[in-house]
């Protein structure tokens, strides 16, 4: 066939020459490239997690037991108390482990903490000052859980703790869904940034296209997540590992929840 | 062209490639094969610039590509002009409305003037045998149809060097021919191409060298066809 061979202009190689000129680049693009790749980064925490010795519904109950006590407390020695035990239990991670932990805890803290520092202006500082205290227990004890857990072993703990499916259900096609767009959101912006050469055009429309491209392409993924994960029998599934045996190291994790509700009961109401 | 030494690149704590060294000379054809996760994709993001090595030199005709250096726009467009690059994943790789707007797309970029890219877009959409694509929406074509525009979409720019990542996946014989056919013109033509495919004889015939990287994510062979073609036992073991 005729028309098989190259067009001229492809047979043409150009050699590009490195041209140090400043060139405006697409910031937008950059930006939002940066954020994605944290936020996947964020989901794809499991390969630290080491901690599979305690049954996952014990973790969830035993963090939902503090969370809720140092909530309901209003002494000063019982969340010290709590803390303290907290730290105890932090001492086991590795030092990889509490470094993330730490990290993540400020961070959350100090995104927290900015909505009530108001208060402090306003009046009643010891009152706040409790507050932001216990906040930052609350924030401890909900990162060291985050840490010692993936994603997937909370789902588990769910199922052993036997959530109704379908919220499980739901929680989890949201959770893998959001990783799987989160990566697609991320190739096609690589897509955009490798052929944004030159000097760009109007950055507003290519994000506008972007995204218009994820909402399209987000209904058909979530069907498909949807269909692949009820083909192969997502509610039966459940009944694997859904026992809520006890295993060995379970018992210190109740020793430990026994003492943060005696704990409570003295000293902590 | 392409110079990498010592290149150590880990996903979190997981190895994506181990302790790689490589050179590729300008104008050659160079085949990538071994299992699945053995790196391949991962080698073509970082050829690409998209991830950066922690450990290692990677340059890029001996402009040092790292983390900081792909910071600069002079720098990333340099690379990013230079190579074109299919996604292995496709779908991911389309962003426009239509397939004309997603070829024209690149050259509009390059600030080419409108009669040189329509030019360009017609040839394309001939040279791969999608002319009826034309006005069709990119999100809704087929996977394999997906695979031909996103392959047009980069020869629009005409880049002196080609990546692609398995481009023979999920295409039918006859598109496999034609796409066998323009990769050997492209040759021809004197472009620089890294290819990947896991089937050997769909690329022998392009390919100057063929590297072989291993479960380990290790570069284990780097070899021309002619001696592939001579040992048997490595040929049967490049049927995966
Ligand atoms: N985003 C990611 N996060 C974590 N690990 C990843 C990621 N992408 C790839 N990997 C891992 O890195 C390794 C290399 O992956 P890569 O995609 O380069 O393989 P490949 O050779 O292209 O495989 P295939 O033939 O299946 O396309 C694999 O073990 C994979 O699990
Ligand atoms: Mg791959």
């Amino acid at each position: 066939m005729p028309n098989d061979d190259l067009p001229n202009w492809l047979k043409k190689t150009n050699h590009l020459e490195l041209n140090n000129q400043v060139v405006k680049n697409s910031r937008i693009i950059q930006i939002n490239l940066n954020i994605i790749s944290f936020f996947i980064k964020h989901f794809q925490n499991e390969p630290l997690i080491n901690n599979n010795k305690q049954s996952a519904w014990l973790k969830l109950i035993s963090m939902l037991i503090i969370l809720i006590l140092v909530l309901c407390s209003n002494s000063n020695r019982f969340i010290w108390s709590v803390f303290i035990i907290i730290l105890l239990q932090t001492c086991q991670l590795s030092v990889k482990q509490i470094e993330r932990l730490g990290h993540n805890f400020i961070k959350m803290f100090l995104c927290s903490v900015i909505f009530v520092i108001p208060n402090i202006i306003i009046g009643n500082v010891s009152a706040t000052l409790f507050f932001i205290f216990r906040l930052a227990i609350v924030i401890l004890n909900v990162a060291y859980f985050l840490q010692i857990n993936s994603w997937q072993q909370i789902i588990i703990g769910l199922k052993q703790l036997h959530c109704p499916n379908l919220i499980i259900l739901v929680l989890d096609i949201s959770l893998k869904y959001i990783h799987t767009l989160a990566i697609f959101l991320q190739e096609n912006l690589w897509a955009v940034r490798l052929r944004m050469v030159g000097k760009p055009l109007n950055n507003q429309r290519i994000i506008g296209k972007v995204f218009g491209q994820l909402y399209l392409n987000s209904k058909k993924y979530t069907s498909e997540v949807f269909n692949a994960m009820l083909l192969r029998g997502y509610k039966i599934s459940s009944v694997h590992k859904s026992s809520m045996n006890l295993k060995k190291a379970d018992y210190s994790l109740i020793a430990t929840n026994l003492i943060v509700i005696i704990l409570f009961i003295t000293i902590g109401i | 062209m392409f110079e990498l030494s010592n290149i150590e690149f880990l996903y979190q704590n997981r190895i994506g490639l181990n302790n790689l060294n490589l050179k590729i000379n300008d104008g050659e054809t160079i085949g990538i094969m071994g299992p699945n996760g053995c790196g391949k994709s991962t080698l073509f993001k970082l050829l690409t610039g998209l991830i950066t090595a922690k450990d290692g030199i990677y340059k890029f005709n001996n402009q040092i590509i790292n983390a900081k250096t792909i910071k600069k726009a002079s720098v990333a467009n340099y690379l990013h002009q230079s190579i074109g690059y299919v996604f292995q994943n496709s779908s991911s790789q389309l962003f426009n409305e239509s397939v004309t707007a997603e070829l024209s797309f690149g050259p509009l970029q390059m600030g080419l003037d409108q009669n040189e890219i329509n030019q360009r877009v017609t040839d394309c959409l001939k040279l791969l045998h999608i002319e009826h694509l034309a006005e069709r929406v990119p999100y809704q074509l087929s996977g394999g149809e997906q695979k031909l525009v996103a392959i047009a979409s980069v020869l629009t720019m005409n880049p002196p060097i080609i990546i692609m990542d398995e481009p023979f996946n999920g295409l039918s014989p006859k598109y496999q021919k034609i796409v066998q056919k323009i990769l050997i013109k492209l040759k021809d033509a004197n472009k620089t191409l890294i290819v990947s495919s896991h089937n050997y004889y769909y690329i022998n015939e392009v390919i100057d060298r063929c590297l072989i990287f291993n479960e380990n994510h290790t570069l284990k062979n780097d070899l021309t066809p002619i001696k592939i073609e001579r040992d048997n036992a490595l040929k049967t073991s490049l049927e995966y």
